[in-house]
C-alpha cells in the first residue's frame, strides 16, 4: 500500500557529491576552529558553574618559576613549562638519581595512599599552584554579590576538605575574583576539575546564559513545571533545546567566554 | 587534519568523539567519514551553494559542542540534528527552495505522476506549505531513511514526539494532495525579501 509518504520519497532529488572545492574549505573551516580551541578552554567553556546563577570561569593559573619542572604538570596537550624541553635534554644524567626516587616516590606514595586524591598532593615532586576563579554576571545573576563570592569560597573550601587536601588558601580578591592556593598539585588539570567543577555533574546552565534572539534566555523557555530554580538545570531537560538554538545564540555563548590565560608568576 | 588511515580507522563515532575531548584532532576522522552525507542532506533541502557553507557549519558546531553527545555509536544522527537546527535558520529559502524545484520539474516535462499516481510537483509545494518542525521530521524520515528513534536523537526528542508530527504532516500532506493550492503567499515573500 503506497501513502503520501512514499509521494515524498518519490520526490528525493538526486544531488551530486560535494565538490572537492567545498570538502576543502569545509576541512579547512574545521582545521581552523580545531587550531583555535585553546588547550583546557573546552573543558572551562561546558562546566557547569558554582549554583549562584553567576560563572566562575578560571581565569589564570601561577605557578611559581623557582619551582623545578618534572614535567608532571600537564594540562591537555600543553606543557606549562617550557623548560620541559631542558629537563628532557638533561634527563639522561640524571636518571641513577631518578631511579632513587622512584623508589622515594612509591614509598611516598603508600603512605600517602590514604590521604591523597584527586592529583592533590603534598608528596615531593609536586609544586605549589595558584588558581584564580574570576566570578562574571550572567543573566541569571546579573550581578556578582560579595555574599555569593563569600559562599563559593566556602564551597571550595568544602571540596577541598573533602578530597583531603590540608594546605590550601582560599580567599576574594577584588570584587569578583576567588584565589586558591595550593601547597603542592602533582596533576593540574585534575585539581581544576576537581575544585572547579560543578558539584551537581548532573545540572548544566548552559541555557540560562544564553540569549535568545527574543532577549529573554533560553532557560526560561522551558515549560517543565518541575524546573529547578534559574541556573540550574537538570541535563536531560538542557540538551533537549541545546541542539536547537539559533546560531546567533551560539556566536554569543562563544564571545562570553574568555580564553584561559596560563601566566608563571 | 589527519586523515581516517592515520586514524581512527575502525573505531566507532562515539569513541572517536570520546577521544576527541582530550585530543582535538580525533575529530576530523568524523569529518572525512559524513561530510558527504550531511552536504547531500543539505543539497537535497536547500540546494549545492548554500549546502557548501552549512555543511562545514555543521562540523564547527559539532566540534564545539562534542561533549555534549551522548549517543554510543552512530553519530549520523546527531550531525543530522545539527544540520537540521541549522536550516532552521534558512526556513524561508528551504521553502523557495522546493518551490523552484517544483517550477523545474513542471518546466522539464517530469511532473508526471508519481509511484502513488500524485503529480510531483504537487508533493513539492505540499512539502513547502508544511510547517518546518513537520517538514524536518518527514524529510528525515522519506529522503534520509532515518528510523523513528534516529529522529528522536537528532532532533532532541522522545520517539513518542516524533510521531506525532509526522502524523500531523502526513494528514496535512493528505488533505494538500487532495486539494492542492499553490504555495501560499509565495509571491508576496519574494516582494518582502
Amino acid at each position: 500500500m503506497t501513502t503520501e509518504l512514499d509521494a515524498v520519497r518519490d520526490t528525493r532529488p538526486s544531488v551530486a557529491a560535494p565538490s572537492d572545492e567545498a570538502r576543502s574549505a569545509a576541512r579547512r573551516r574545521l582545521t581552523a576552529a580545531i587550531a583555535d580551541e585553546p588547550p583546557g578552554l573546552y573543558e572551562h567553556r561546558h562546566r557547569a558553574p558554582f549554583p549562584h546563577g553567576f560563572r566562575a570561569t578560571l581565569a589564570r593559573v601561577l605557578i611559581p618559576r623557582s619551582q623545578p619542572d618534572n614535567g608532571a604538570l600537564r594540562t591537555g596537550n600543553e606543557v606549562l613549562d617550557p623548560r620541559h624541553r631542558r629537563w628532557v635534554a638533561t634527563r639522561g644524567v640524571l636518571l641513577p638519581v631518578v631511579s632513587l626516587l622512584v623508589v622515594a616516590a612509591v614509598v611516598a606514595v603508600v603512605v600517602l595512599a590514604g590521604h591523597n586524591s584527586a592529583g592533590l598532593s603534598s608528596a615531593t615532586g609536586a609544586r605549589p599552584v595558584t588558581l584564580i576563579y574570576r566570578a562574571e554576571a550572567t543573566p541569571a545573576q546579573p550581578r556578582v554579590t560579595p555574599r555569593a563570592l563569600e559562599r563559593t569560597v566556602s564551597i571550595i573550601r568544602s571540596r577541598a576538605r573533602q578530597l583531603g587536601v590540608s594546605h590550601v588558601q582560599i580567599h576574594t580578591r577584588g570584587t569578583n575574583e576567588i584565589v586558591v592556593k595550593l601547597a603542592a598539585v602533582h596533576n593540574l588539570s585534575l585539581a581544576e576539575n576537581a575544585l572547579g567543577s560543578n558539584a551537581e555533574p548532573e545540572v548544566y546552565d548552559w541555557e540560562a546564559n544564553v540569549l535568545l534572539p527574543s532577549g529573554t534566555s533560553a532557560a526560561s523557555s522551558y515549560r517543565s513545571r518541575t524546573r529547578p530554580p534559574s541556573g540550574s538545570v537538570r541535563a536531560a531537560a538542557a540538551q533537549r533545546p541545546a541542539p536547537r538554538a539559533p546560531v546567533a545564540c551560539r556566536s554569543m555563548t562563544r564571545s562570553s567566554w574568555p580564553p584561559v590565560n596560563r601566566t608563571h608568576a | 587534519v589527519r586523515t581516517d588511515s592515520a586514524l581512527g580507522s575502525g573505531q566507532s563515532d562515539g569513541s572517536i568523539i570520546e577521544r576527541s575531548v582530550k585530543d582535538p584532532q580525533a575529530f576530523s576522522v568524523l569529518f572525512e567519514r559524513h561530510f558527504d552525507d550531511i552536504h547531500r542532506y543539505l543539497a537535497r533541502r536547500i540546494g549545492s551553494d548554500r549546502a557548501d557553507d552549512l555543511a562545514a557549519d555543521v562540523f564547527v558546531v559539532a566540534f564545539e559542542r562534542r561533549a555534549t553527545f551522548r549517543t554510543p555509536a552512530d553519530v549520523r544522527p546527531w550531525l543530522f540534528g545539527i544540520a537540521t537546527n541549522l536550516l532552521r535558520n534558512d526556513s524561508r529559502a528551504e521553502r523557495r527552495a522546493l518551490t523552484a524545484l517544483a517550477d523545474l520539474t513542471a518546466a522539464a516535462g517530469d511532473s508526471g505522476a508519481g509511484v502513488v499516481g500524485v503529480q510531483r510537483t504537487e508533493v513539492l509545494e505540499a512539502l513547502a506549505a508544511l510547517d518546518t518542525d513537520q517538514r524536518d521530521v518527514v524529510l528525515l524520515f522519506a529522503w534520509e531513511g532515518l528510523s523513528y528513534e534516529e529522529i528522536g536523537s537528532a532532533l532532541g526528542v522522545p520517539v513518542g514526539t516524533v510521531r506525532s508530527p509526522l502524523a500531523r504532516a502526513r494528514r496535512r500532506l493528505r488533505k494538500q494532495l487532495a486539494h492542492p493550492t499553490p504555495v501560499a503567499g509565495s509571491d508576496q515573500r519574494e516582494v518582502n525579501e
